[in-house]
């Protein structure tokens, strides 16, 4: 399978209290396409630093961030918003929906920064609503929907563009069991079906299993890297 | 309590610059109120010690009213009223030349000793054993500084036919007889030798009398029922003349303005400040704090916002009291000092609005604030989505209608409803401001939704939408209104006295009881044409609304319409005068206040000098209206009224009376002004050349246009700081929205342009709507400017318009050129993560 994520010596160090900071301690990762890749590990162990930086949002201190072979570090704001635009896409724990634009806008966001006409996108829409289940609720704003519906709306923003790769940031930190349940089944999916590697953040070891490979991550290193059997998740 | 104020100071310190623009509106709007308060005080004390300078401790002027104004002392019948002061003055006029300059010089012939007593004279320096007799004269400080005189100077004075020649003797300060020192110097003189000059024994033509303030109108009374052939003019009539009503109704207004405009500044970064305070109540209340804590606690921090900011304005307020006070001092000219004095209660008034203005206001949001669900609080999810509630808008069209409504039913232009019709259109159109931007952006979207970039139409959905966006937009456009309204004020104030009134003579001849002695004036070199105008003042109240005439009686309607062209007669109005015995023309802006028609009656009662009823009783006269005019050049409150001079002779008085002249091309107007005083040199005349008279009224409408000047500038910079840091917090509100943005599909190119683009809109929309706004207000406020006097043809001040205009422009500019540095700067990941 081929390669679409892989960082070599990846290094982050932050400024703390005038000391220096180091929460990734030199990560060699390669992920490949079609995985569903589960990174787990305690609070401040530096998954989800690790995550913005896969996704281009943060820059590591060393080390380099390949997507499809190309280095992130040489790009430029411009041409990094394009890769997030057209081959990430970016779930959060809280959603991250823009309050004023309604689902469907919100939805069709990406496409739009992307210089393409919504109107000649509405098949489109219409099939990835149907995929999250919220096709009756596209006119509607995101304080009207659950917390469940609201990050299915962020999937669904995430998938529009047709990306090679999601990156989830806890995705269903926020939402009760069932939804959580409901969305994580969501991605599984997503990735069978539509062949889309994802990567996740996640503290739960359920959520997790839904994946094809743990990642577990301790103190900015890579503690240990495993395939998932999947029959019990199922 | 001790942890909660010290996390109030803390907050105090740690959002300096929010800190400082409270503090600074505050402050400045604490200031106004007291500054604004106080003028109007000082200004009517300061012209009442011009007063004082002028006339002493006298209360009660008399003079002469037939042909021959000199008469004796004893021809005058006094009251049963202790008189406290009495003093007996000769006026007559000559000339002078000083270092080769030709000087006018009033000769004043009176007692030093009673002068002295009534404050007329006030010496500093004398010759030994100087006493006012033949040869000796006392002459005023200025005069003495500006013509470096001394004691013991000679000054010889060419009466016409005799020359006389004075010793200065004493050296006074310029008060009282020298009060008026403007034109020509004042010499104080001993009685006997003004007798001499005009070659008469005993005569006096002005006596200056002062009764205890108690039994001064008794007096007067008395006075005028025993002595018909004078003139008797009570001093605080002069006092009451004064343009103080409309400076106060200006002032109130302003002030009125800038409270309005610091309101909504305040209330606005109420809402931003409470809406960052969010994860701090949340953490408050989910240890267990409860609304009513949570409440105390950000009222509090209001409170010592309000607290510092107006301890600071009204000591500033107090410290640039006399400062600001002495620009409004018109008769500095004359030497009076103005007359600054600090009242408790304006202290007070202003220190407990500023201290407590603040938290009143931010009360409203604070209670928004703790109706949300505890969740949203603690999780801070706030909600950037504008709502559209349909409430708004009908309470907004209910007050535009009420408006126009006011607008039409004030047709007797009463103040009040003119306040309350501006006071409606301007809420209306805060409260459609939102819904209007909303169909702004409703309409670029549609229009531009197939050809429009996404930045472009995310910037246009975010105009209409995002509560932010659109709070910072309502600000501008409310502060832009508020600034129209100030400076439309005072633009018409301006207009009222540069751009109305036509000058139809050159020098008017006043202060005159009759005008027959001086029917024979345009027999004078360079003079081309004199129009006497016989007048009277006269009250009259239609419909619980007053309004007081100034009568003309006219005997050649040709005549007068050929000399002013600042009168334009309508239709067959002058030959309906001259066959109508109590006919009357009026301004016809009077007719359509008062709903008037030709052949109506109406009922006048004349005024004498003290503006009482003529002869102390009911003397009301009915007249006809047949016909109509526009006066608006002639006299700018367009409250003129002519009568035929028959009519006028049998029901009216002259009490302000005039002659006005016409000079030859290129005459020298000084010297024409010099030749009339020599002319009746025993007159107490007044001459004026047109551009005297105009720079009288200027001073007092200069010092009105500085005052709103300086509103409009304290409104401006309390606008554009307030409006800075709304733009400059808003940034820090959106600074998730922008990272969520950044993190799914933008660039930071990107999103500048969304910035851009909500700017751009905004710029437009305050364009629009603040024109639209100020034509409305145009159409509105003209009720108001007529309630206060200024009967003008009302103009859209264009001018305005575009320097408000740019101002917002050059603020929009400056303000996103620092939110474009911060987008670049920002840090993504902080933004985005909540833990």
């Amino acid at each position: 399978m081929e390669q679409v994520i892989r960082t070599e010596h990846l290094r982050k160090s932050f400024q703390n209290g005038g000391k220096e900071v180091e929460v990734i301690k030199g990560i060699d990762l390669e992920i490949h396409e079609g995985e569903f890749v589960s990174i787990m590990g305690p609070s401040g162990c530096g998954k989800s630093t690790l995550l913005y930086m896969l996704g281009g949002i943060d820059s590591p201190t060393s080390g380099q961030v390949f997507i499809h072979h190309e280095d992130m570090n040489r790009m430029k704001d411009k041409q990094k918003s394009k890769l997030r635009r057209k081959q990430i896409g970016f779930v959060f724990q809280f959603y991250n929906l823009v309050q004023n634009l309604s689902v469907a806008e919100n939805i069709l966001l990406p496409l739009t920064m992307d210089g393409k006409k919504a109107k000649d996108y509405q098949h489109e829409l219409d099939d990835i609503l149907q995929t999250v289940g919220l096709l009756e609720r596209k006119n509607f704003t995101p304080r009207e929907l659950s917390g469940g519906q609201q990050q299915r709306v962020a999937i669904a923003r995430a998938l529009i563009m047709n990306p090679k790769i999601i990156l989830a940031d806890e995705p269903i930190g926020n939402l009760d069991s069932k939804s959580g349940q409901d969305i994580m089944q969501l991605f599984k999916t997503i990735n069978k079906e539509k062949k889309i590697t994802i990567l996740q953040v996640t503290h739960a070891q359920d959520a997790a299993e839904y994946g094809t490979r743990i990642i577990q991550m301790l103190d900015g290193f890579i503690h240990s890297d495993k395939k998932v059997a999947h029959t019990s998740v199922e | 309590m001790k942890s909660v104020i010290k996390h109030i100071v803390i907050n105090l310190f740690e959002k300096k610059f929010r800190t400082f623009i409270v503090l600074l509106t505050v402050c400045l709007s604490t200031l106004v109120v007291f500054i604004g308060l106080s003028l109007n005080g000082i200004i009517k004390d300061t012209y009442a010690s011009m007063l004082k300078g002028a006339y002493g401790d006298t209360n009660i002027i008399m003079s002469k009213s037939s042909d021959n104004p000199l008469y004796e002392k004893h021809d005058i019948v006094l009251p049963d009223i202790p008189i406290e002061t009495r003093n007996d003055m000769l006026f007559t006029q000559g000339k002078t030349t000083i270092k080769d300059k030709k000087i006018d010089v009033i000769l004043v012939g009176l007692d030093a000793i009673d002068a002295e007593a009534s404050g007329l004279l006030n010496k500093t320096q004398q010759m030994d054993g100087f006493k006012l007799q033949q040869n000796r004269a006392m002459i005023s400080n200025n005069t003495a500084a500006k013509y470096d005189l001394q004691l013991g100077d000679p000054i010889s004075i060419d009466t016409g036919e005799e020359k006389w020649k004075f010793i200065v003797g004493a050296i006074s300060k310029t008060q009282g007889v020298f009060f008026s020192e403007v034109d020509a110097i004042s010499l104080a003189v001993s009685q006997e030798q003004v007798n001499n000059i005009l070659d008469t024994t005993d005569k006096v033509n002005t006596s200056y009398l002062t009764v205890p303030e108690n039994k001064l109108s008794e007096a007067i009374q008395f006075l005028k029922t025993n002595n018909a052939d004078f003139h008797i003019q009570n001093q605080s009539t002069a006092a009451n003349a004064h343009d103080g009503d409309t400076f106060e109704t200006t002032m109130i207004l302003a002030i009125l303005t800038i409270v309005l405009i610091s309101s909504y500044i305040i209330f606005s970064l109420a809402k931003l400040i409470v809406v960052e305070r969010m994860p701090v109540v949340g953490t408050f209340r989910s240890i267990g704090a409860s609304k009513k804590l949570i409440h105390f606690i950000l009222t509090l921090e209001f409170l010592f916002y309000g607290l510092i900011g107006s301890i600071i304005g009204f000591t500033a307020g107090m410290l640039l009291l006399p400062y600001v006070a002495d620009l409004f001092n018109a008769y500095k000219d004359l030497g009076v000092e103005t007359e600054v004095s600090y009242s408790f209660t304006y202290i007070c008034i202003a220190f407990l609005f500023g201290a407590l203005f603040p938290a009143v206001i931010s009360h409203f949001q604070i209670s928004r604030l703790n109706k949300r669900p505890l969740k949203e609080i603690i999780l801070n999810t706030q909600q950037t989505s504008q709502k559209h509630s349909i409430i708004p808008y009908i309470l907004g069209l209910i007050l535009l209608i009420t408006a126009f409504g006011l607008y039409g039913i004030n047709q007797k232009d009463d103040l009040l409803l003119g306040i309350l019709s501006i006071l409606c259109l301007f809420i209306s159109i805060v409260l459609w401001m939102p819904g209007f931007l909303n169909l702004v952006s409703k309409g670029l979207n549609r229009l531009f939704q197939s050809i429009g970039s996404g930045e472009f139409l995310l910037g246009v959905k975010n105009l209409g939408n995002n509560k932010i966006a659109s709070n910072n937009s309502n600000m501008i456009i409310v502060v832009f209104i508020l600034l129209m309204l100030v400076g439309m004020i005072a633009d018409g104030i301006d207009q009222y006295l540069h751009k109305s009134l036509v000058k139809d003579y050159d020098i008017a001849i006043t202060d005159i009881q009759d005008v027959k002695p001086y029917e024979n004036v345009d027999e004078l070199d360079n003079v081309s044409d004199a129009y006497a105008q016989h007048v009277n003042i006269a009250e009259t109240v239609i419909g619980n609304q007053s309004e007081s005439f100034g009568v003309i009686g006219v005997d050649d309607l040709e005549a007068f319409d050929s000399f002013y062209s600042g009168i334009t007669l309508q239709q067959d109005a002058k030959e309906q005068l001259n066959k109508t015995d109590n006919g009357i023309i009026l301004d016809e802006y009077q007719l359509e206040r008062f709903n008037l028609q030709i052949g109506d009656e109406i009922v006048l009662q004349p005024l004498d000098q003290n503006l009482e009823p003529m002869d102390g009783k009911d003397t009301k006269v009915t007249a006809a209206i047949v016909g109509s005019m526009e006066s608006l050049g002639f006299s700018q409150n367009r409250a003129t009224a002519l009568v035929n001079l028959n009519y006028f002779h049998d029901h009216f008085m002259e009490t302000m009376s005039q002659i006005n002249l016409k000079a030859i091309p290129d005459a020298d107007l000084e010297q024409l002004k010099q030749d009339i005083r020599y002319h009746y040199p025993d007159s107490d005349m007044s001459v004026h050349t047109f551009d005297d008279i105009l720079e009288t009224q200027k001073s007092t409408i200069d010092s009105l246009i500085l005052g709103m000047t300086i509103i409009v500038l304290l409104g401006l910079l309390i606008g554009i700081l307030g409006i800075s840091n709304n733009l400059l917090v808003s940034f820090i509100q959106r600074k998730k929205e922008y990272a969520v943005l950044y993190s799914v599909c933008m660039s930071r190119g990107q999103l500048v342009k969304v910035l851009l683009v909500e700017t751009c809109l905004t710029f437009i929309s305050v364009v629009v709507i603040g024109f639209a706004g100020s034509m409305a207000m145009n159409v509105i406020m003209v009720r108001l400017l007529y309630a206060i006097g200024l009967r003008i043809d009302f103009q859209f001040n264009s001018s305005l318009f575009f320097i408000l205009t740019a101002v917002v422009f050059i603020l929009l500019l400056l303000s996103i050129l620092s939110i474009i540095r911060k987008i670049y700067r920002m840090n993504i990941i902080e933004n985005l993560r909540f833990e």
